[in-house]
């Protein structure tokens, strides 16, 4: 506990267990000296842990031992079940009034910040806020980064001339391409994996990605029939990474050569949500230059 | 899955002239991530797509939302208005911490907003404590940028990021 200085203003109870004051903490003492006061005068100051005899506060004590008996038996306490529930607010504008203390939120609240300044209380609360800002952040990229990654295909593909035609959304996104001069489409279905945080932190981002490259063939009603035949015919349900698969649209003529791929959407993504476009491009470039070969050597004839 | 299934989760718009919205939303989704903005929302349905992007380093703005809602085209206020396409654009600026000022802020933005319909451009502040956004909306005619298979959306990202501007600056009082 801090010592008193003469001039710190104090509240004190008087004999009745009414509050008094502010006032200098040396009048009290002198009216303690005086014996109108007894020394066991409950004290409470801005930076007191709460409501303290006098005679126990560090500075005072000394000056009063030689002080008279009390005339009253003992000073009540404040009322209420707190002594420290009675303690003015620091710096409160209403703590001069006659009964300010706790007429401005609580005396245990006031408590609670004892020994605290307001800066502190500052800092201490901006950085919570902080703190949780950057916590909020790490979801929201776990989140969100499979709608950046499909921004970044967006991006990718318009640039070079293509033009979105599909999209849709949900725990998968689905986005179909074409490039209006000749045709050619481009499909991307990609679904987040580890949409989670505890996921991501423990095995990192994984997507599922699968792109198709599709033409317009006249004959692609055949030809899905045939598809549909071949794929029967197949043991493999699920396509394996790497593996290439074929498709017809036969409503609109297409077929398609298509991939399932596993991708790490923080190779191109960093932690701003900021994309490698170049790498991103890159990468479905490559995709689509290998399905575009394998449309144009399976259905060549 | 078999890939023969697969083709059947698309729309199918088997022709480009159906697909001028999503034509739109990809230049949009092209044009402003190479103003740097970091895309964090697509949500895509048959009528309507709603794209939102973070705006890391804007000295007012944390994120702009677009939205190209084709069901303009329904309804009797629709019918009155034609077939274009609405464009909303919401601009959303965050304090970090909110203090008691806000609530006097709040209440005069409210107040503000008794009579204020953010249509054709008119712009509407909604102040939320530590998240303030302004919107507007537009009736955009999307032949102007999409035209058969030709595809001219050049001036839409400059008039896009004149509208976010705008909405900056009503947004700029209420940034701390």
């Amino acid at each position: 506990m801090s010592a008193l200085t003469p001039e710190t203003q104090v509240h004190w109870t008087g004999p009745d267990g009414a509050q008094q004051g502010p006032v200098p903490a040396d009048q009290v003492v002198s009216r303690i000296q005086a014996g109108e006061l007894p020394a066991s005068t409950m004290l409470w100051w801005p930076e007191a842990p709460g409501w303290t005899p006098a005679d126990q506060v560090p500075g005072l004590a000394e000056h009063l031992a030689a002080a008279p008996a009390p005339a009253p038996a003992g000073a009540p306490a404040p009322a209420g079940p707190d002594p420290a529930a009675a303690a003015p607010s620091e710096g409160s504008a209403d703590s001069a009034a006659p009964g300010a203390p706790g007429a401005d939120g609580g005396h245990a609240t006031d408590a609670l910040m004892a020994g605290l300044s307001d800066q502190e209380l500052d800092d201490e609360f901006i950085g919570l806020v902080d703190r949780s800002w950057e916590m909020f952040k790490e979801t929201e990229k776990a989140s969100t980064i499979d709608e950046a990654i499909v921004a970044g295909i967006v991006t990718a593909l318009v640039d070079s001339g293509f033009v979105l035609i599909d999209i849709s959304t949900g725990v998968q996104h689905a986005l179909r391409f074409e490039v209006p001069t000749t045709g050619a489409r481009v499909t991307i279905d990609l679904q987040h994996l580890t949409a989670d945080l505890a996921s991501a932190k423990t095995i990192g981002h994984r997507a599922e990605l699968v792109v198709g490259y599709g033409e317009r063939l006249g004959n692609a009603g055949q030809i899905g029939q045939a598809l549909r035949g071949e794929v029967a015919s197949s043991f493999v349900a699920t396509p394996e990474p790497g593996t290439v698969s074929f498709d017809a649209d036969i409503s609109s003529g297409y077929v398609y050569a298509r991939i399932e791929l596993y991708l790490e959407p923080e190779r191109y993504i960093d932690d701003s949500m900021a994309v490698d476009h170049d790498l991103l491009r890159r990468h479905i470039a490559a995709l689509v230059h290998t399905l575009r070969t394998f449309v144009h050597t399976r259905f060549a004839s | 899955m078999g890939l023969l299934n697969k083709m059947n989760s698309y729309a199918h718009k088997s022709e480009l002239r159906e697909s001028k919205d999503e034509i739109v939303v990809g230049e949009i989704i092209r044009g402003l991530s190479h103003q740097g903005w970091s895309c964090h929302q697509v949500a895509a349905t048959t009528d309507r797509q709603q794209v939102g992007f973070k705006l890391a380093g804007d000295d007012v703005l944390s994120a702009v939302y677009l939205v190209i809602d084709r069901r303009t085209g329904s309804g009797a206020v629709s019918q009155a208005l034609g077939s274009k396409t609405t464009v909303a654009i919401a601009a959303e600026a965050r304090n970090k911490v909110s203090d008691p000022d806000d609530l006097a802020a709040m209440w005069r933005t409210d107040l503000g907003n008794l009579f204020k319909v953010p249509v054709h451009g008119e712009v509407r502040v909604n102040h939320q404590l530590n998240k303030i956004v302004a919107r507007t909306h537009f009736l955009v005619d999307l032949d102007d940028y999409v035209q058969g298979t030709n595809v001219n959306a050049a001036a839409l990202i400059p008039w896009l990021l004149d509208q976010v501007g705008n909405l900056r600056e009503h947004l700029r009082p209420h940034k701390k």
